[in-house]
């Protein structure tokens, strides 16, 4: 079987850079297989498939060493416009790839570039609208679309050009979980109903994927470490943690029982290790332990005073849409409470409230006492930090230091900051966040993605804020910098300040907030400690939150006396007994 | 409980129409049209009173054309920051455009106010405000679809529009980033309400940069995009496409074209002529210079 993509002995620079970016990589893959190409930020998976379509060489400046053939064309000789039609390519944020304000012309610009006729196109948009179910939003503009329609316009975009293959690069990355689902729906209708031959996905978020692939290729520092079967892929948990995995829930558990001896096969399912499972209980090899984990995180003592007072708070868009409809909530000094909810629940708004970044239309919020509405901005912000989810928002100045010192300036003219107290606020954010003092005159735009995240934190926290919101802290970021992320976070937490965090991620919820909020329709609908919020599938089935893969599995075991709470895999291992 | 009515609203570049709005009975052409008349008009008048109810015109054309106004009206806001910056500035620096023999009509400190001075400053900002109303109401009737059809309808090539098209979509796009960009900066204690008027125009600086970073990484991906959506597909299609040989998918589907439009067109013609005569014989000169 001639393999749809070859590479041989690939390595890849691009001009600006000193170190090779691929480095000796070596693939075959075969048409009708499904490839998930995951490993952590900056290991190369985004080089290695923009060659798949002739975007690098063609598109980018650099040093290209080796051969890539697709479909028997050489990638250098051949040009993007032709081996567009052979593999189409849907990017991480489908914003961008929005070229026209139709969503029927924006399925139509690929095929119709290709050549075909108006009414081919128009059959083969239909076809492509109907498969990604968006044609009932035919004549919507993208942009307005919620992030799961979007990306399945991108999808449709580039099934419409027919290609052989189809390769996306973290299409998941930027969803919210309802948004994520439908997507990885049109995924797996594409394997099932052979919509595109051959699959290539680039993706961190692999839980999903585990039960969809036929192989797993894992790439550190553009080399390739382990390229396997699925099965065979996830069969040593701890080289994939190791090398920055977040491995599938259901994958390590099944991984360390089946170290003991007690499974044959890694399960890569929830429904495959939910039999397993009941299985070793019904045969009595495994049993319910009496133990729970002790939580052994340090927080901040959470004291009585009160940080944020949302009373009765409601909020209408200039435009008319209504984003909160009568929210109560206090928020006590010390918290560490995740806000989620899909896109639209209302979250950021009331964040955004929380900051005094928007004033309430109906209500109050009191942050340590001063009402929102009536103090001035800067007196609110030194209390209240809020750090953006794409830290290019606000970065603007020329060097590091000028943009940690922005907001003390701000402060400064205001009389809430002394001008000797500057250079030390300054240090002491960057020692928190592990800004190192070399890099203080270059220019932030230089930095990766991480370094001005961090950049865009420390100049909030330089203002010392009691209370911080951060929207996303993990968004665009692999697992181990996700982890550091957090860890960071608790830190602050630990420091005394009241951290509020905004995110999609229930491993991260699970994992550091003590406190949820979980949000609908511009109300709170749950509210509590982590474990029961995350616990309670029925109630987040409305706010479209899937609980964590762990607890899921805890739930459907609940016969088994396994506790219904349980949120990590270590707990979920205390809980169980074995020979 | 009350019954809610829904209206299905066109993405325009800049705002929404109602669908059962005249405007989307009218050709993409004759939106061309509209476009290059309504932007002669301020430039050929110099008449600030014309100009004003050209300007005043244009809203009513919004409202009787059903587009959604709410995204324009802070246009119009930032209009009146204009004006205080042309006031001050034909105030202050105003005998350049004095005239020969200029009126003083006041004096702050050893500055000299001139009469003409302020009539040209009249004149500057009405056709700014012309000028403004026209483009946004352009914007607000005219869809991606309309401009693509109406420019292959032109023979205009098919790069050339594509481009043409995505450049006006675009605007729609920064208005979003701004907005952002603005929380960002108010949450590190930069509120533009906050600072004495003569600081503004250096405040924008703390938005524009991250604005404009942001609009090229966009751009960078949408043409990355592009690349992969076969844009640079061999050129004998597209030559095929340019001589009419083979139509285009919005080319098909959208165009519309009827008597009501020739009628429009030749009005908007004759309409031309006539100003370009009344200026030729000085009617519509600035009555305050």
């Amino acid at each position: 079987m001639e393999p749809v993509i070859e590479v041989e002995n690939l390595w890849w620079k691009y001009e600006q850079s000193t170190d090779w970016v691929l480095k000796e990589i070596n693939i075959k893959i075969n048409p009708g297989e499904f490839v998930v190409i995951t490993g952590p930020n900056d290991s190369g998976k985004s080089s290695l498939v923009s060659t798949f379509n002739g975007l690098i060489p063609h598109t980018q400046r650099g040093e290209m060493k080796g051969r890539v053939r697709v479909l028997g064309q050489d990638i250098v000789t051949s040009s993007v416009a032709a081996l567009c039609a052979l593999v189409g390519m849907a990017f991480q944020d489908p914003e961008t790839q929005f070229l026209l304000s139709r969503v029927d012309e924006e399925v139509a610009f690929g095929p119709q570039n290709l050549g075909y006729e108006p009414d081919e196109v128009r059959e083969i948009v239909s076809w492509a609208l109907e498969v990604t179910r968006l044609s009932e939003l035919k004549m919507k503009d993208p942009v307005e679309l919620s992030g799961g329609q979007k990306q399945r316009t991108a999808l449709a975009a580039t099934l419409a050009m027919r290609p052989k293959v189809i390769v996306l690069d973290e299409p998941t990355s930027m969803l919210d979980p309802i948004g994520k689902e439908e997507i990885m729906e049109i995924i797996k209708s594409m394997k099932e109903q052979k919509l595109v031959e051959t699959i290539i996905v680039v993706e961190h978020h692999i839980e999903d994927l585990a039960q969809m692939a036929d192989r797993f290729i894992l790439l550190k520092n553009g080399k390739i470490l382990l390229d396997e079967p699925t099965e065979k892929f996830f069969s040593d948990i701890d080289f994939l943690v190791e090398n920055g995995v977040r491995v599938p829930d259901v994958c390590a558990v099944s991984g360390y029982l089946k170290r003991r001896g007690l499974l044959g096969n890694i399960t890569l399912s929830l429904e495959d290790a939910i039999n397993a499972l009941s299985r070793l209980f019904n045969e009595k090899r495994i049993r319910p332990g009496k133990r729970t984990v002790e939580t052994k995180q340090i927080y901040a003592t959470i004291e009585d005073e009160v940080a944020v007072d949302v009373s009765n708070l409601h909020f209408v868009y200039p435009d008319g849409t209504v984003a909160l409809r009568g929210v109560d909530l206090k928020i006590k000094k010390g918290e560490f409470v995740a806000l989620i909810g899909q896109n639209g629940s209302g979250k950021t708004t009331l964040s955004k409230l929380v900051a005094g970044i928007y004033k309430p239309t109906l209500g109050s919020i009191k942050v340590f006492g001063m009402d929102t509405k009536v103090t001035p901005t800067p007196q609110l912000i030194a209390r209240v930090g809020y750090v953006f989810q794409n830290p290019d928002h606000q970065i603007f100045n020329d060097t590091i230091r000028k943009e940690l010192m922005f907001g003390l300036r701000n402060l400064l003219s205001f009389g809430l900051v002394k001008k000797e107290e500057i250079e030390s606020r300054i240090r002491e954010a960057m020692q928190i966040t592990g800004i190192p003092e070399h890099i203080l005159e270059e220019h932030p735009f230089l930095m990766s993605k991480g370094m001005r995240q961090r950049i865009a934190i420390a100049s909030v926290l330089s203002m010392k804020p009691q209370v911080l919101i951060v929207d996303e802290p993990t968004t665009g970021q692999d697992t181990p910098q996700s982890i550091e992320v957090m860890n960071f976070l608790k830190k602050l937490n630990e420091m005394g300040h009241t951290i509020i965090i905004i995110t999609h991620e229930m491993w991260v919820v699970a994992g550091w907030a003590k406190r949820t909020i979980a949000m609908a329709e511009g109300k709170i609908l749950l509210d509590g400690p982590t474990k029961e919020v995350l616990s309670n599938a029925d109630v987040l089935k409305r706010t479209f939150v899937k609980p964590p893969q762990i607890t899921l599995l805890a739930q459907a075991l609940y016969k088994y006396d396994m506790p219904k709470d349980i949120l990590t895999v270590a707990e979920f291992m205390n809980n169980i007994d074995m020979d | 409980m009350s019954t809610q009515q829904i209206v299905t609203r066109y993405r325009t570049f800049f705002s929404y129409v109602d669908a059962k709005s005249p405007a989307n009975k009218m050709s993409p052409i004759t939106k061309i049209f509209i476009l290059l008349f309504f932007n002669a008009y301020p430039i050929i008048i110099d008449n600030p009173i014309y100009n004003a109810m050209f300007g005043f015109l244009n809203i009513i054309l919004m409202k009787i054309f059903k587009a959604t106004l709410m995204h324009v009206e802070k246009y119009f806001k930032v209009l009146m920051t204009l004006a205080l910056f042309i006031f001050v500035s034909v105030i202050f620096f105003g005998r350049s455009v004095a005239g020969p023999n200029p009126t003083i009509i006041a004096n702050i400190g050893s500055v000299e106010v001139y009469s003409q001075a302020l009539g040209f400053g009249v004149m500057v900002y009405v056709r700014m405000f012309a000028l403004v109303s026209a483009m946004l109401l352009w914007l607000s009737i005219t869809t991606t679809s309309d401009l693509m059809s109406a420019f292959e309808k032109l023979k205009i090539s098919y790069v050339a529009r594509t481009y043409l098209t995505m450049a006006f979509r675009f605007i729609g796009m920064f208005d979003s980033d701004f907005n952002t960009i603005q929380d960002a900066q108010r949450a590190r204690g930069l509120d533009i309400k906050s600072q004495p008027l003569w600081r503004r125009p250096f405040v924008f600086g703390y938005y524009l940069i991250p604005l404009v970073a942001i609009t090229i990484k966009k751009a960078i991906e949408a043409g990355t995009t592009m690349e992969s959506r076969a844009f640079k597909a061999p050129l004998k299609i597209k030559l095929l496409q340019e001589k009419g040989l083979k139509q285009s998918y919005v080319g098909k589907y959208y165009w519309r074209y009827s008597g009501k439009d020739t009628a429009i067109i030749a009005l908007l013609i004759i309409a031309f002529a006539g100003l370009l005569i009344a200026r030729l014989y000085g009617l519509v000169a600035n009555p305050f210079m």
